[in-house]
């Protein structure tokens, strides 16, 4: 339940014999390689910085990729909800690998991707090109006459367009030159008729959406200037016609039959992808796939872990960090196998950048997972894990405080852990909602919440079962005491703010800071326990001595945070002003006005937790008024309970466990704690996307 | 006979009812839109980030339950569901409206500016996936101001509505 020793090692052996040793430190997965800073920069002349090659790595990273993105394109693996919304690492065996490796023809498998890329995606152009001249022609589909017979003639000109219907009345009234034009208004689906039969009067066109109407034009060729511009005038738009030598509804018909012909090929590739993504298997060709790509990960990944260290003539050195437990093992291993290579291991320095790894026993695990999200602490600190495991969860369980509520959770959390044993992350996720779910069985007991108020007559009838239990449990109900009940949230609040500052003192001890123990521990805890007691003389009438004792401890804490506060100035006078700036909160480790602010911060666990009954409780009132209706109404009843509270349980989890993880992050670190260390990550083959099983040993990704 | 300024009271207190739920929930739906919009940009690049995405997107649809909360109080309290019709003075009427307005306003503005910072949340993790902690965290910021805002509108209510302050028509 700690931050576990890391030791630094120092590995220096022959260079024929360095690649083997890196594939070594890889299967044993306990060392985490990192640049040899130190020699690089000594200037050593015997050593140079390695120069490592990953072309033929990323070769055939690039040709996985190109697979697994058509195979993903064309044939996409089934998720279910649930799967999206956490992916969970592929999990294999050496065994596997190996096969996989031994069977799998990569680069028959990604020409065969090529040249099904390649005909996907002709076809995909094509079947577009014929999609965009199909929709360029259907306006046109109902022309009667052959395109080939729609031409100008010497003498002649002939020009088809549209204009709108109200300009029809337009056309050429009262001039000369109209007299010798012809112009026709082409109906849909009108056969032919004489094109100097000139209706005057239209009838409505849908085909040309109503507003506009298409017209053919007929003029001579010397008079085509102005009758372009006449045409112009009334808002006429010429179509150009497609060079065809067919009717345009033919042409749509062969285009049609070469479009059913694309399409065809389309899903003869896809056919084609899906049998490579199902391999001899169903999934089997994809995880193959998968395998291969997190091993060429793996080999690259320990190629440029072997370009961090340095060579010479005959030596290879590489360094890192590797966790005490593993020492015995690694050197054994060493020994064994690399029997001309030499291992130093010494403990890091103070200026060191120590990778961090934090253990702690199974059933508090869970907790870990926030302190991986915020950060993990500096190597020479303390892990804050243990001493999150009753305030989290009593934050959770006041702000979703329900007992029915509780036991679905519980039930979920429990189902979630078994299925996600081998997961890590989600599995300490699961277990968070399942320790979560037992807290709010408890707190929605104590506030004698169950669904609300189901136990209510009015929904569940006299002496039902649940009214019994609500009064046997229930210590206060936060609707009826509202300001007793927020003031426990805020004491709660104290308490925590308070046991904050004494991991901090913790903190200084541990790394021998005296002086930072009582000025940012003994002398905060005076103070702030001298204006509670001075404080609680407004809401409750106490006796004189305790007050007094209350000003005589604020005064005696005050003036020890003014003295020491700013014993990082050299002045006398900075080190007095920094002090007393310090006791109001705006510089140094806390303030007055920062423990007001954050114990103010508190009373979220009341209005959560009041959101909780009251969300629920007018889920109930809606369902009870619907048991009215004649016939149906219990039917309804149960309808909107069980829609109503499912939904009111999902946002109230989430209200509960982001709000709680604020309380910690903010109120709770921030008092004592300082992540972003930066994590122990072993040279291994397991990552977010695949992990190894090896034969005898439980598997326990880290991937999400 | 109802006096008019007991109907203007009632009048008032539903009408701040229906603005605590309406402006809430508008902000809510605006909130979410913002960062639903940044996570579907994200989702065609990574995917597999939906469901940390997810609680990022849900986030600023709290405070319209927020808002429904502060307005089926009003309602319960003030017996328009699950009661008698209530006497409300002018003045407790007047006061209940702006408790409403108020609370409607906080959610509001809280919503859409933390649908913001959801979005603000979601191209950080987009980014850094592994910095997912505190990528929830920007929100829940902003969300603080939303719970003050309700949980002094809840005690509003509570204490607005007490028999000493509300008398009871006869039935």
């Amino acid at each position: 339940m700690a931050i576990e020793p890391i030791q630094k090692v120092t590995l220096i052996s022959p260079r024929d014999s360095h690649e083997r040793l890196m594939r070594t430190i890889n299967r044993l997965g306990v060392m985490q390689v990192t640049d040899l800073k130190d020699i690089q920069e000594s200037g050593e002349p015997l050593l140079r910085s390695c120069d490592t090659r990953t072309e033929g790595v990323d070769e055939k990273i690039q040709q996985i990729d190109f697979i697994l993105n058509l195979v993903n394109l064309l044939s996409p693996e089934k998720q279910s909800f649930i799967q999206g919304l956490a992916p969970v690492p592929l999990v294999t065996s050496p065994q596997e690998i190996q096969s996989v490796l031994d069977k799998f023809d990569l680069k028959q498998t990604f020409m065969n991707a090529s040249d099904l890329d390649e005909k996907y995606r002709s076809a995909e152009r094509v079947i577009s090109e014929i999609e965009n001249e199909m929709k360029e022609l259907d306006p046109l589909s109902d022309l009667p006459f052959n395109m080939a017979d729609f031409r100008s003639t010497t003498k002649t000109r002939l020009l088809l367009g549209t204009l709108p219907r109200k300009s029809l009345g337009l056309l050429g009234e009262g001039t000369e030159l109209w007299n010798r034009v012809a112009w026709e208004e082409i109906e849909p689906g009108v056969t032919q008729k004489p094109i100097t039969a000139i209706s005057r009067e239209p009838a409505p066109s849908p085909r040309t959406g109503g507003e506009r109407v298409r017209i053919v034009t007929a003029f001579l060729a010397e008079d085509s200037e102005g009758v372009r511009k006449d045409l112009a005038s009334v808002g006429f738009d010429e179509i150009q016609l497609p060079e065809l030598s067919v009717k345009v509804s033919e042409r749509i018909d062969e285009l049609r039959s070469d479009l059913a012909a694309y399409k065809q090929k389309v899903d003869d590739v896809v056919d084609r992808v899906k049998s490579l993504a199902q391999g001899h298997r169903v999934g089997e060709g994809r995880r193959s796939l998968l395998i291969l790509r997190a091993y060429w990960e793996n080999m690259k990944n320990t190629r440029l872990a072997s370009a961090k260290g340095a060579e010479g003539k005959w030596v290879h050195v590489i360094g890192g960090y590797i966790r005490k437990k593993d020492v015995e093992r690694f050197l054994v291993t060493m020994s064994e196998e690399f029997p001309d290579s030499e291992a130093t291991i010494q403990d890091p320095g103070p200026d060191d950048d120590v990778p961090v790894s934090i253990t702690v026993p199974n059933l508090f695990r869970p907790i870990q997972l926030l302190v991986e999200m915020f950060g993990l602490p500096p190597y020479k600190s303390f892990d804050p894990t243990p001493f999150m495991q009753v305030n989290f969860y009593l934050f959770f369980g006041i702000c979703f405080s329900d007992v029915c509520y509780g036991l679905m959770l519980t039930a979920l959390g429990g189902y979630l852990a078994a299925k996600t044993r081998p997961f890590q992350g989600l599995n300490n996720f699961s277990r968070i909602l399942l320790y979560g779910g037992m807290s709010s069985i408890l707190f929605g007991a104590l506030t004698g919440s169950w669904f609300g108020d189901l136990y209510k007559p009015d929904y569940l009838g006299k002496d039902n079962f649940f009214l019994h239990l609500q009064g046997m449990f229930v210590v206060i109900d936060p609707m009826d005491k509202t300001v007793v009940a927020l003031l426990c949230a805020l004491a709660i609040g104290i308490c925590n703010q308070f046991f904050g500052i004494i991991l901090k003192m913790y903190g200084a001890l541990r790394n021998r800071d005296f002086m930072g123990a009582f000025s940012d521990g003994v002398c905060w805890i005076v103070t702030l326990a001298g204006v509670l007691m001075m404080v609680g003389k407004m809401f409750i009438d106490i006796p004189a001595v305790l007050f007094n004792t209350g000003f005589w401890l604020f005064i005696a804490g005050a003036v020890g945070l003014v003295l020491t506060q700013g014993r990082d100035f050299k002045s006398p006078f900075a080190r007095l002003a920094g002090g007393l700036v310090s006791l109001y909160g705006i510089m140094g480790s806390y303030g007055i006005t920062a423990f007001i602010g954050d114990t103010l911060s508190y009373c979220r666990l009341l209005a959560l937790g009041l959101t909780t009954s009251i969300v629920a409780m007018s889920f109930n009132l809606m369902a009870g008024m619907l048991r009215e209706v004649p016939y149906v109404g219990f039917i309804l009843f149960l309808i909107v309970l069980m829609v109503g509270h499912a939904f009111n349980f999902c946002i109230s989890v989430l209200g509960a466990f982001v709000h709680s993880m604020r309380l910690i992050f903010v109120e709770f670190f921030g008092r004592f704690y300082e992540g972003g260390s930066r994590p122990f990550q072993p040279l291994g083959f397991d990552s977010p996307a695949c992990i190894v099983k090896r034969s005898g040993e439980p598997i326990f990704s880290k991937g999400k | 006979m109802i006096p008019e300024s007991i109907e203007i009271g009632r009048g008032l207190c539903f009408a701040g009812a229906g603005l605590a739920f309406g402006l809430a929930g508008s902000g809510s739906a605006w909130g979410i839109a913002i960062a639903a919009h940044q996570a579907a940009g994200v989702m065609r690049e990574k995917p597999e980030l939906f469901g940390r995405m997810l609680v990022m997107i849900a986030l600023p649809g709290t405070q319209g339950f927020y808002g429904f909360i502060a307005a089926i109080l009003i309602m319960t309290q003030t017996g328009l569901i699950g009661g008698g019709p209530l006497k409300i003075s002018l003045g407790t009427g007047i006061a209940l409206f702006f408790i409403g307005l108020g609370d409607g306003l906080a959610q509001f503005i809280s919503a859409i500016y933390q649908g913001e910072a959801s979005a603000a949340g979601i191209s950080l993790l987009a980014r850094r996936p592994e910095a997912a902690g505190k990528a929830v965290l920007f929100p829940a910021f902003v969300e603080t101001y939303a719970v003050v805002a309700l949980l002094a509108t809840i005690l509003f209510i509570v204490f607005l509505t007490q028999p000493a302050m509300l008398q009871f028509l006869p039935q």
